[in-house]
């Protein structure tokens, strides 16, 4: 007991049980809006979590939005055509949006930077066309409606609340685990400097697959929740804004650092859904806020809280982005 | 038919030469993708309505100062935004799309939701080879047609166009040879721009201005970048006929839902099977 009650587990526990308990107990209190709101921050979190996984190996891609999209449609279809349960519809949804990443990584081998950032917005222009247009199956612009709930007979938004806050802690763990195991460290380090990577043996591009792949299995996962949770889908439901918002949600939280896109995703969700109230200033406070912030802090507000830390309070090795061992501590200004 | 179609493709072509050449030479200059090259049309639009309406001007004068007036725009928004994003790809897209939320708010506020049209110099029609053409579309391919070639004359003989491509070559090398950067910088700004603002005084008399009328035009910038080569303005206006022509014959067989994507397609085939595009540098 002792052990945990040191400075290290205070520092973690007592927050993190107390933001739990608090998140748990949130539906008994808040208006149904307030549940509804913390639902798409939720969906926010899987979505920009996945999409951290490509971003570090420095393929930054403009089609998260399309993986999400694929796993809504799949799923539904499923659902509505076949009459699957949901279980085996949300594990379609993501295989078939893993499917479809690990192909598009694999046939853009080649593209880099800019010319992955404009081929991957080509993917979502076509796709947009394929939901748009194939009509016998996606129901054209009209969409798909009346998708049967989560669970049939427990749809409230309360029920639903639980299922989302489950699955994204589920996501959290499985991501920071990824993130600490060796597996994560090469996505770093494929980011920090892709050919020396390949000499020391890393697998580049089958590593960008698996990341790519990964992060799209949890897009599909949150998109056949979504699909599920509103029972209609529609290209409108996937606008090419969302891509754009996941991105900034990652940039502003600080996308090499664990809890950037996090901060971000709950951030930028809590000032766009307030921003509702301002009316037509909204957009503009929302641009003016992401100006302000990729303007004055390149590495995030996770980066910025770093490097602060470093600077005015205890000396500490800024582990957990390379396992290189006993060195020089790392460089924090990039 | 035939010359309908070629007509029509010639209208497309030229417009979005305009627009993806401006593109093409920020992105040559500062390695941004300006995602709000789209807001600057439609401010071009915007402004040169307001004039016409409110400030009672005829066309002609009302585009010369919507021109001007986002040019200058666009000189200050390299001078306060872009010009601190110089080859960060990424955090300069991000600022770009920050500046294109913004400025279509800025629309919305003071045009509102409403579609509305320009009202062109030139009234009626002739009959070219068979095709009946409206005067304001070839007013389009005039005017499209002379700037397109004076750009590239600019481009190609003067001493700031020399200046500009060595900065699109090397920055460092070029900054070395005493050529200031940031004034080149500001210059290609301003002027993609001010071409984006004369596209979208243009088009406005065919179709209408309204607020995210920048969001197809944009779209189209992006998959001529892609096809004629990031950098390359001879790229771009081959890729610009390309597209348009591809764009216009598509609608017309197919369907119009159909083009886009295709475009995109195209657009992705480019970038998998030669990455550089038709133009461009690796």
């Amino acid at each position: 007991m002792l052990k945990i009650m040191n400075r290290r587990g205070l520092n973690w526990v007592i927050p993190t049980v107390i933001g739990g308990s608090l998140l748990l107990a949130l539906p008994w209190f808040g208006r149904a809006y307030y549940t509804h709101i913390f639902i798409l921050i939720f969906l926010n979190i899987i979505l920009a979590m996945g999409y951290r996984l490509l971003y570090v190996t420095g393929l930054v891609s403009f089609c998260h939005v399309t993986f999400y999209a694929i796993g809504a449609y799949t799923s539904a279809i499923l659902a509505m055509k076949l009459g699957l349960p949901f279980g085996i519809c949300f594990l379609g949804g993501g295989i078939a949006a893993a499917a479809a990443a690990a192909f598009l990584i694999l046939v853009t081998s080649k593209a880099r930077g800019a010319y992955f950032f404009l081929i991957s917005f080509s993917f979502l222009g076509v796709m947009n066309t394929v939901f748009m247009q194939w009509r016998s199956v996606t129901g054209g612009a009209s969409g798909i409606t009346s998708i049967p709930p989560i669970i049939s007979g427990f749809d409230t938004v309360v029920n639903n609340y639980y299922i989302f806050f489950a699955f994204t802690i589920l996501t959290i763990f499985i991501m920071y685990l990824l993130d600490r195991s060796r597996f994560g460290s090469e996505l770093m380090a494929i980011g920090e400097a892709e050919d020396l990577a390949e000499v020391i043996g890393i697998d580049v591009l089958r590593h960008r697959m698996v990341a790519a792949a990964i992060g799209a299995l949890f897009a599909g996962f949150a998109g056949s929740l979504f699909a599920h949770y509103e029972s209609f889908i529609a290209p409108t439901s996937f606008p090419m804004w969302t891509t754009i918002y996941i991105l900034s949600w990652c940039v502003i939280g600080g996308v090499r650092k664990f809890w950037g896109p996090i901060v971000g995703a709950v951030l930028m969700t809590a000032i766009s859904e307030y921003g509702r109230m301002m009316g037509a200033m909204h957009a503009i406070f929302y641009a003016a806020v992401l100006l302000a912030v990729i303007m004055a802090m390149p590495n995030g507000i996770v980066g910025l809280v770093d490097t602060l830390r470093t600077r005015f309070g205890r000396r500490q090795y800024l582990g957990g982005d390379t396992k290189l061992g006993a060195g020089p501590p790392p460089v924090v200004d990039e | 038919m035939t010359a309908q179609l070629i007509i029509n493709g010639l209208v497309l072509s030229l417009t979005i030469a305009l627009m993806s050449a401006g593109m093409t030479l920020i992105f040559g200059i500062l390695r941004v993708v300006n995602f709000a090259h789209g807001e600057f049309y439609m401010f071009g639009a915007v402004i040169a309505f307001f004039a016409m309406n409110r400030a009672g001007m005829g066309y002609v004068e009302a585009s010369i100062m919507a021109i001007a007036t986002v040019g200058l725009l666009g000189w200050v928004a390299n001078r306060l935004v872009f010009r601190r994003f110089h080859g960060k790809l990424i955090e300069g897209c991000i600022a770009a799309i920050a500046l294109s939320i913004g400025f279509q708010q800025v629309g919305w506020m003071i045009f509102g939701p409403h579609q509305q049209i320009l009202t062109s110099p030139l009234t009626g029609s002739v009959e070219i080879f068979g095709a009946i053409v409206t005067m304001d579309r070839l007013l389009i391919i005039g005017v499209a047609l002379v700037v397109i070639l004076g750009l590239a004359w600019f481009i190609n003989s003067t001493k700031m166009g020399k200046a500009m491509r060595a900065v699109q070559q090397d920055s460092e090398a070029a900054l070395t040879l005493g050529i200031s950067v940031n004034r080149v910088a500001g210059l290609t700004f301003g002027i993609a721009t001010a071409l984006a603002a004369l596209a979208g005084t243009l088009v406005g008399t065919v179709y209408t201005v309204y607020p995210t009328m920048g969001m197809l035009p944009l779209t189209f910038a992006f998959i001529v970048i892609i096809v004629g080569g990031m950098g390359s303005v001879m790229g771009a206006f081959i890729a610009a006929f390309i597209i348009g022509f591809q764009h216009s014959l598509t609608s017309t067989f197919w369907g119009p839902q159909f083009a886009l994507g295709l475009s995109l397609g195209l657009a992705m085939l480019m970038l998998i099977f030669r990455p550089r595009g038709l133009m461009g540098h690796a």
